[in-house]
Formats: structure tokens, sequence, C-alpha cells
């Protein structure tokens, strides 16, 4: 049989073409999937107009809801609400899913040396990004495709029209986060270095527009970052053009951008130079574990800064977007939330979810790490030394867990510093105990993902940030609109007491934080016991 | 009695590593079977083996990486599975395929792992840093292959640990540091180190060990000194003639017979007396009898095989 075969470039690009197609079609899927559902649920909930009405009543001009999770319009139709429910957490979502894309296959393959075999073809660097930055097309479209197809699957209540309109809204954030991915793939000579790069951007772009729409009268930092484009967006009979003019424009810049620095660089090398000589740093090196929380401090300080960066803000903000609730709206949200009372112990305690949230996906982003520790055998270079395994697993894991309950507490004096500015009149304790508390979904993730870990190392990952999607995106719909309590039950965040606005529930706390620490110890018990996995 | 040849228990334990019917199976795949084999104290025990003959897997087994399916494989006596920390006491190793701390320089890994087994030697160590012509201060992001590969061996050597483990250790090194590695393992050697030095290199392997261990998927099939190996392969004969050459490709044990003019070149298995009989019966020139090198050996010993 004759057999054809495609030079190098070609079947460098059909890779991607692959690669782009499977990760369009899967975040596809979950937005059509959020959408669809969304739908359903709001055509259930609210059957009549004047219940739509009522609806919409309650949650339109509420600062607070809108300062976390966009402006509520039209939220008397399926479609207004369909997208007010989907926006922010698929515009999220959909932004994190473009810079890992984009980092992946540019930055990515270039540090794995992938690259590299293709340039020995004739091509050049800057034509190879150029054809990659093409193909990143086809994830958009399989994304599209996938979202609107999947939304007309679950759900009869939206038209066409609503929906290819609608997924196309939230999927605006993984245009603009791929191409933002990909200029720092080109400043930055690590994937590390280019994705913590666009995260920040993603960080700052969440806070900006946050403070855009906390009431103070700053509403126009929302045409500073692309997060804030994207909460402009109506469906196309609505609005205006501008936001989509920014987005498309903005794409495009930084596409030429991409391709243009791509062209004036060398091949594993940034824009921005490494230093690649430097006087010895020994602190943090006498041992295992000592050497497990210089690993660690880089990230978690990272991560820290950005929390408390967002945490101050919020309690900035909190007096006066609390003095804008309505009495009506709180029920709803309050009572998502196992929370009562008003002003801005109502907006910390929104806030307060968003907190654990996000040490959550700090918790398993460590995880994921450790895993890729293994996989590239530098867990091999610390235990081919006096070194028990157990135990080194366990200390890993626990200075996760206290970085995760370090980070809430200080989350917690964050908005408490931004709360006392304001002369909000929320004690430091109350905050401090409601950030501590959330840490303790967090430390449940942990626990569980670090079974996963243990038994399973190669799906850390996957099943991590997957249970982390799940929760964090069941908890937040239940937020503006109905889920079944059974399924509910199954976020770790629907556990997690509504603090400051109510009091910590300590046995439910005080369950998921050792849920958390059994998992942790039966992790390293079953990390013990098997053989370590590469790649 | 020298403190290697020790057992924590103060008992003589002459068997470094020792395993017994060792088998390691990844699903339907048999990466060990039934492997025994014994490192004496003191020796250099090169591994030999085409790529996924199992080589590795020993490796992690004998570091406790990997459990064994079914089968034992202790070091200084303890098991390398249940007693992994204790092994690694007295040991040192260079794994082969893995990935150092990009953000750290070659200096700080050192120290790390000198910090992580608890005692070296610091004035050797320099002397390796120097021998193997390395830049501590460089980060190991800005290492080429060869410089990361250093990194990993200085840190093995630097132990003067009693039992050295080294998967390939000198992949990416250039012929001058392949030097370097060489009189160092003679040191260690002579130091009375155990060495167990997994390589590609027949001429490396040749020139360290005192005996030798093939393994073929998954098999042990040859332990033994290189010079007992030898007799796997065919001795090489090139023999001139005056005259017309003979026609001893017949002879019983010859092959690869080709002739040149008036020379006759051909490999002779087992005895050689029957040959010897045909030539004293030819008007011979020259001849000239090569015992076949490790190389010939392993390639022949595979070629015949496989």
């Amino acid at each position: 049989m004759k057999r054809v075969f495609l030079g190098r470039r070609a079947s460098g690009t059909s890779l991607i073409v692959r690669s782009c197609l499977s990760s369009g079609a899967l975040l596809g899927a979950i937005v059509g999937g959020l959408v669809g559902t969304s739908a359903r649920a709001y055509a259930s909930l609210y059957p009549t107009a004047s219940a739509r009405r009522s609806l919409a009543l309650a949650y339109e001009h509420n600062t607070a809801m809108g300062m976390l999770f966009g402006p509520a319009r039209h939220l008397d139709t399926v479609a207004g609400f369909t997208l007010f429910k989907a926006q922010m957490t698929c515009a999220i979502l959909a932004a994190i899913w473009g810079l890992l894309t984009s980092s992946r296959l540019l930055r990515g393959n270039e540090d794995a040396g992938r690259t590299a075999i293709l340039l020995t073809g004739s091509t050049s660097l800057k034509r190879w990004t150029g054809t990659t930055m093409a193909m990143f097309t086809v994830a958009v479209l399989a994304a599209w495709v996938c979202a609107s197809a999947m939304a007309i699957a679950v759900s009869e209540d939206l038209s066409l029209r609503s929906i290819t309109g609608t997924t196309t809204i939230l999927l605006a954030p993984f245009v603009v986060f791929l191409c933002i991915g990909a200029v720092t793939s080109q400043l930055f000579a690590t994937r590390r270095g280019a994705t913590g790069a666009a995260g920040c951007a993603l960080a700052l772009s969440y806070l900006l527009r946050g403070v855009a729409d906390a009431g103070l009268g700053l509403h126009l930092l929302l045409w500073s970052t692309p997060l804030g484009w994207v909460e402009e967006l109506e469906l196309p009979d609505r609005g205006s053009r501008a936001p989509w003019l920014a987005i498309a424009a903005t794409s495009i810049a930084f596409t030429a951008i991409t391709i243009n620095l791509a062209g004036r660089r060398d091949v594993g090398a940034g824009r921005f130079a490494i230093r690649t000589e430097r006087s010895p740093r020994r602190l943090l090196m006498r041992s295992p574990l000592a050497f497990s929380l210089r690993s660690l401090g880089v990230s978690a300080t990272l991560w820290g800064a950005i929390l408390v960066l967002a945490s101050v803000l919020y309690g900035l903000v909190a007096k006066s977007a609390g003095a804008t609730l309505r009495a009506g709206s709180l029920t709803r949200i309050t009572g998502a939330l196992g929370a009562s009372g008003s002003g801005a112990v109502v907006v910390l305690s929104l806030t307060s979810l968003l907190v654990a949230i996000t040490l959550s996906a700090f918790g398993v982003s460590q995880l994921a790490a450790l895993r890729s520790d293994e996989a590239t055998a530098r867990v091999d270079l610390i235990l081919m030394f006096p070194v028990t395994r157990s135990r080194w697993l366990l200390g890993r894991l626990t200075l996760i867990a206290v970085a995760i309950v370090g980070g809430g507490a200080l989350a917690g004096l964050a908005m408490w510093t931004g709360a006392a500015l304001e002369h909000s009149g929320v004690s430091v304790g109350a905050l401090v105990a409601a950030g501590c508390n959330d840490a303790t979904p967090a430390l449940a993730l942990v626990g569980l993902v670090a079974i996963i870990y243990g038994v399973s190392p190669r799906h850390t990952a996957a099943l991590g940030w997957g249970l982390l999607i799940w929760s964090a995106g069941l908890v937040l719909v239940a937020v503006v609109g109905s889920v079944s309590t059974t399924l509910l039950t199954t976020s770790v965040f629907h556990h997690l007491s509504a603090a400051p606005a109510v009091s910590v529930n300590v046995a439910s706390s005080g369950t998921m934080a050792a849920l958390g620490l059994l998992g942790i110890v039966l992790s390293a018990v079953a990390f013990s016991r098997r053989d370590l996995v590469h790649h | 009695m020298s403190s290697r040849s020790a057992s924590r228990k103060g008992t003589v334990v002459d068997a470094v590593i020792e395993t017994t019917n060792l088998t390691k199976r990844y699903g339907r795949t048999t990466a060990l079977k039934d492997c025994s084999l014994t490192v004496r104290t003191g020796e250099v025990m090169g591994f030999l083996g085409p790529n996924g003959a199992g080589k590795s897997t020993m490796i992690n087994v004998l570091l406790g990486f990997a459990r064994p399916t079914s089968g034992v494989a202790t070091i200084f006596g303890e098991n390398c599975t249940t007693s992994a920390a204790r092994v690694h006491q007295r040991l040192a190793a260079v794994p082969s395929d893995v990935t150092l701390w990009p953000n750290l320089t070659g200096g700080e890994t050192l120290d790390l792992f000198a910090n992580l087994h608890g005692a070296v030697d610091s004035d050797y160590r320099n002397l390796l840093i120097e021998r193997f012509a390395l830049d501590p201060t460089v980060k190991v992001r800005s290492y080429s292959k060869g410089n990361r590969q250093k990194v990993l061996l200085i840190g093995a050597l630097m132990t003067r640990a009693d039992l050295l483990i080294l998967d390939e250790p000198t992949s990416g090194l250039d012929p001058l540091m392949e030097q370097a590695f060489r009189s160092s393992i003679a040191e260690a050697a002579d130091r009375g180190q155990t060495v167990f030095l997994s390589s590609h290199i027949m001429s490396e392997v040749e020139a360290l060990c005192d005996r030798v261990a093939i393994l073929r998927n998954g098999e042990l099939v040859e332990v033994g000194a290189p010079h007992e190996l030898h007799h796997l392969g065919g001795r090489h004969l090139d023999v001139r003639f005056n005259g017309i050459v003979p026609d001893l490709s017949r002879i019983p044990g010859v092959s690869n017979f080709t002739v040149q003019a008036n020379r006759a070149r051909f490999e002779v298995r087992g005895a050689l007396h029957p040959i010897l009989d045909a030539l004293a019966a030819s008007d011979v020139i020259s001849l000239d009898v090569r015992e076949p090198s490790l190389e010939e050996v392993f390639l022949e010993h595979y070629g015949e095989r496989s």
C-alpha cells in the first residue's frame, strides 16, 4: 500500500488543528450546556410574564450583583436571563481556556522543542506563529458550533437567533484571551511566564470591571478592560456595536503584534531576556519540606497578592454596593447562600464565595503542579535521596493546606482593611473568621484531588479542574437561578456558610476541613504504595 | 572490614544488589521477567540492553520508584520497596530522562542534592566541577543537555556513596567529558565503591566494568565478565594465501566467509582446530586472529535472536 507522508509544516498544522478542535469543542460543550440548562430553568421557574417582571425588578440596578456577575439586563426574557446567568462564569472560563490554549500551542510547543523540529522544514518562526494563530479560528469555530448545538439540544426555550447570539457573546473572551496568551507567549521565554502574565491580565481585567460596576461613578473603567467590553455585549438586536469593535480591533492588533514579535526573536527566547547567571540563593534548601516551601512560595505569593488586592477592593466598595441593595432582591441571593441581613455584610458574603473559589483554584493548581513534577521525573530527583515517600507528600500537601488557610485569613484581613477604610462597621474578627471559613471548601477539594493524585496521577489536573468548575458552576448558577438541591449538594461551595452575613457553621466547616485532611493522609498512603508514573 | 561491606546490622553482606525472580508487569506488558542478579561489593557491573529491554525499569525497582509484580530486590540486604529511604542513605543515583529545576543554578542544584543526601565531600565536589568544566553559577534553564547531565553526575559522585546507580550517565557528554567520567568511575572503583552502570556504549562498559549483565525483552540473557562473554561472538580471522584461496565456508563454525584476491576473512565459533587443520593443508602467508569486542558480541547476540 502506498503511504503518503505530509511535510513537516503540514504535519505540524494538522496536530495544531486537532488540538484546537478538541480544546474548542470541549469548551463549547460546557458553555452550550450552561446556556441550555439556564434557559430551561428560567422557563420552568418563571413561566408567567408577571413572575419574570418581578425577577427583573429584583435584580436590575442591584450593584452588588452587577459587581460580581455583571449587569442584569432584560431579565424578563429567556435570552436576557440566560445571558446574565452565564455571562461572567463563561467569560472567566473562556478567558482561562483561551490563554491556556494559546500559551500551550505557542510557548508550550516551543518549550518542549516541538516547534524547533517544525522549523527545520521550510518555514520560519514568524510564518509558523502566523499559521498557529490562523488555526485558532478552528478552535473558536469548534467552540461556537458545539456551544450552539449543545444549547439547542438541551433547551427548546431559546430561538436559534438567541442561541447563536448568546454563544457568540459568551465565547468572545475566548477570542480575546487566545490573542493575549499569544502575545505573552512571545514576551516570555517559558510557558509558565506566558501563562502567568496572561493570567495577571485576566485578574486585572476582572478587578477593573468589578470596580467599574461598584456604583462608584467609575463606569467608564469598563472600557479599559476586555472583560468590561464583554460585559457591554448584548444580543445582536440590542446594544451598541462599540464593544464588538473593541474586541475585534484588539484581537487583530494582538495577532499582528504576536506575528511581528515572533519575527524578531530567536527560537526558544522571549522578548524579555532571562538572567542566565546569578549568585547562589540557598534559602529553603535544607530539607525536602523546606524545598517544597521554596517551590510553593512563588506561586503562593502571586496568588496571595491577587487575592489580597481583590479583597481590599471588594472591601472598599462593600458599603456603597450594599447601600444600593434592594430588600426584595436580597431574599433570593442571600437565600441561595444561606445568608440573611443587608448592606455591606451581604456583599462581603458574596465576595467570600469568590475567595473560596480562588483558594480552591490555587489548591488545584498546586496539585496539577505536583503531578507535573512527577511526570517530568523531578519527584525522582527528591525521592532518590533518603526521603520517605509518604512523609514527603504529606509535607508538601500540608504546606498547600496551610497556604490555603493562610490565604483565607489574609483575604479576610484584606477585606476588613478595605471595609474599615470606608467605615463599613464590620469587625476584623468576623472577616478573618469568614476568610478562614472560605478555606474549608478549598481544603475539601484539595483532599479529594489529592486522593486522585495518590491513586491515578495522570487524571489529577483534568479531574481536579473539572471538579472545581463543576462545584463553582453549580453554586454560581444557584445564586442567580435554580439548581436541584441534590445536584447542589455535590458542590463543596454549597456547604460554605455565608459568613460574615451568618455565623460560621462550625460543624459544616469542620467536616470539610477534616475531609480535606483525611484526603491528604489517604493520598500519602496511596502514593507510597504505587509506582511513580512518568509522562 | 570496610564500612561498605557491612550491613546496618553489622553482618558482612557480599551482595550489594540482589534481585530474586524479579518480575514487573505494566498491564499486559512484561518489562522484567524472573530477573535474578547479584552485584557484589566493590564491583563495577555493566547493564546492557537495547531500547525497551527493561534497564530503566530495573533501576526504577532498585530505587524503589516502581514496585515489583513478584520477586524481591534488595540493596545492602534491605528491601528496595519497603525500605527505600534506608537504602538511599547508602547510594547515589543518576536517573535517566529527568528534568532539573530550570530556575535553580547548577550550584544551587548541587547544594540541594548535598542537603538531601546528608553528607558530601565538598573538596571532591569542587574537583568534579573543575574536571567536568561546569559553570555552577548558570541557571539550569540555560545549560545544554550535556551540562545538565554533568550536574546529575557531579551530584551523584560527590556523595562518595557506597553504591552508585547510573542510568545512561554519559548521555549528552562530549568525548572529553566521557573521559572525565571514566576516570571518576575508576576512582570510585579504586575507593571500593560499587557501581551499577546501565549504558548503551559498549566501549565504556568494556573499559570500566568487572562484569556485564545483558537484558533482552525483560530477561537477563547473559551475566559475566566482559572477556567471558566473548565466546558468544565469533573470533575474526584474516588469512592471506599464496595462490588460490581454499573454500573454508563449509567447515563447522565458520560464518561470514568473504574472499578478496588472495585474502579470506571469516568468523569462527567454537573450537579452532577444524579450521587450523584446514589451513595447515594450505599455503598460508599470514594469519590474524582477533577476539570480538563486546560491541560485536552484543550486536551479534541480538542479531541472532531477534
